[in-house]
């Protein structure tokens, strides 16, 4: 990946009038064609407030946004042509408008000449799953749909660069999984730019070539999907026991009082036991002192941490 | 062109959402068709049977201009309100076309669509009334003018709303004084301060003049001869001026704060 980037972002920082800290601090990072960037981080890390400076809705207080080259508060008509978003929490359509008048309506308000329009709109719904329905009101679709809706108006006018700001939010899973085909496709076959914000680990580590982690306004994490995990996982690994359950409330006290690393979850008829970076001779340990509780161990085993489990040590301890 | 294509694409929606929300449109011209013939019966009754067709002409006309400028002013303020809660604030502003220019062509379309919905209630409410409507280029002429400058007002509101949120209230307020103190239903010949006080409010010049016209129209030749027209035009460009300023700083402060997409 070696063409000119479709977005970048350098020392980005935005400072609100009416809060003390700043919302992002000196965010830099770039897209490329084709490819996808998870922007990941706890609520009020400042992710929708970095995607909305992008979009240029939002003012920064410092740092610059280019898209295509074209400075997004400088000049801004000639860098919204490239852009497409959907934005998160809201609508984003007309609910009393049948989808394909809210297309032909956000079509032209982006000035897609109506001709192609007539050709663009068809081609969307398909894409989407949404043939057939393009006479509905949006007020009768379910969540899923109207997201779809709202992802076909942000692709009308055929943008390099694309915001889903917590696209899957709220939609059950079979709504998710086409939204994520539609994403995979628009990077893999259309060489789209994307920007997604998610607090689902999974579908970032499924989507993303990259990972940026900010944590309170600053970025914490930088790196491909694979060398982020890779760096993370080196000595990292978990260890997962499963025991018979329920366990009676003294066994319970003993080994949090014990054990205090260990994560304890019940389910139906049986107990996990998740310990992170367990040193093996107190794995060993572990494993006796159940033994002599009489408690029956079903599996042991250690598996490689998760994005989730590397998002949290880091949105824990930035400093890792 | 942009502008074309924008303002087909305003009216469009606008007509679409008259179709979905047909009871609340026809419930509004009810009650404002209603209104008038109240107000007309009322005004027969003080005047002693002395509310002549004329003086009935004058008071449909600036009724009607009122309706006209009410609808724009509260159609943008309630529209932008929506529009921040519905999130398709923000999908304008990623628009290429510049927003100020979007908002200017929403209010185009709103005068398009009240200046139909007042030929209704005057279709219906002339013949009622024995008034006779007269169809003149002058009176087109001081109409659009008279509407522009509110729509200079609109403007403002809308910068306003960007700036403060919730400013319903305001236009509400502005709208139902316009009606009462800018001669909209009878003219002011009597109350000379009011009259002095309504020419310098964004409806009163227009619709004194539009009442002056109305019974004895008169050419466009003729009407550049008038004072007040004079005025009304310069009244029509400081409004149009102030309302763009308070606009392009709500928006500006807005996007300072972070803030185009709160209600």
């Amino acid at each position: 990946m070696s063409q000119s980037p479709v977005l970048e972002v350098q020392q980005l920082s935005k400072q609100y009038p009416s809060q003390v800290a700043p919302a992002v601090n000196g965010v830099s990072f770039h897209i490329q064609p084709g490819e996808i960037l998870a922007l990941l981080g706890p609520n009020g890390a400042g992710k929708t407030t970095t995607v909305k400076m992008i979009a240029g809705l939002v003012i920064p207080s410092g740092g610059h946004v280019r898209v295509l080259g074209h400075d997004v508060e400088r000049q801004r008509r000639q860098a919204v042509r490239h852009i497409g978003a959907v934005l998160e929490g809201t609508r984003n359509l007309y609910w009393r408008l049948s989808a394909k008048e809210n297309l032909l309506y956000f079509g032209s308000l982006r000035l897609v000449p109506r001709t192609h329009l007539r050709r663009r709109i068809p081609e969307l719904l398909r894409l989407l799953h949404l043939d057939g329905h393009e006479g509905e009101e949006v007020r009768h679709f379910s969540r899923g749909m109207q997201q779809k809706v709202a992802i076909a108006a942000a692709l009308l006018h055929d943008p390099d660069l694309v915001l889903l700001d917590e696209p899957t939010l709220g939609l059950d899973v079979q709504a998710a999984q086409t939204v994520e085909k539609t994403i995979r496709r628009l990077a893999k076959e259309e060489g789209k730019a994307i920007l997604l914000t998610t607090h689902v680990m999974p579908l970032a580590e499924r989507l993303a070539h990259r990972i940026l982690v900010i944590h309170q306004g600053r970025s914490v994490a930088y790196d491909t999907t694979r060398a982020l995990l890779a760096r993370y996982r080196m000595g990292q690994e978990t260890t997962e026991i499963q025991i018979t359950g329920p366990l009676t409330a003294t066994l319970l006290e003993r080994l949090k009082n014990h054990y205090p690393e260990v994560r304890i979850r019940h389910r139906t008829g049986q107990v996990n036991l998740t310990w992170p970076s367990a040193p093996q001779g107190h794995v060993l340990q572990l494993l006796q002192e159940l033994d002599d509780w009489g408690i029956e161990i079903l599996y042991v085993g250690r598996r490689q941490p998760t994005l989730e489990e590397v998002f949290l040590a880091l949105t824990e301890e930035p400093n890792l | 062109m942009i502008l074309w294509s924008v303002l087909r694409a305003e009216c469009r929606r606008e007509f679409l959402h008259i179709q979905a929300y047909f009871l609340d449109f026809l419930a509004d011209q009810v009650l404002f068709v209603a209104g008038f013939l109240l107000l007309t019966g009322l005004f027969q009754l003080v005047s002693q049977g002395e509310f002549t067709a004329t003086k009935r002409l004058v008071s449909l006309t600036g009724f009607l201009t009122w309706r006209v400028a009410d609808g724009i002013l509260l159609h943008s303020v309630n529209g932008m309100a929506r529009d921040a809660r519905w999130g398709t604030l923000e999908q304008i502003w990623l628009s290429p076309v510049h927003p100020s220019l979007v908002l200017a062509v929403r209010i185009m379309a709103a005068l398009l669509i009240y200046t139909l919905r007042a030929a209704l209630i005057a279709a219906i409410v002339a013949p009622l009334l024995g008034i006779v409507l007269p169809v003149n280029l002058s009176l087109a002429v001081v109409f659009l003018l008279t509407q522009a400058g509110v729509a200079g007002v609109a403007l403002g509101l809308l910068g306003l709303h960007l700036t403060y949120k919730q400013v319903a209230s305001v236009g509400l307020a502005l709208s139902t004084a316009l009606l009462f103190v800018t001669g909209a239903l009878f003219p002011l010949e009597g109350i000379p301060w009011l009259t002095g006080f309504a020419q310098i409010l964004p409806l009163g010049l227009g619709i004194q003049l539009l009442q002056e016209i109305a019974p004895a129209p008169v050419s466009l030749v003729e009407l550049v001869t008038f004072p007040a027209f004079h005025w009304l035009s310069v009244h029509t460009v400081v409004s149009c001026l102030i309302g763009v300023l308070l606009l392009r700083r709500g928006e500006h402060m807005a996007r300072q704060r972070g803030q185009l997409a709160h209600y």
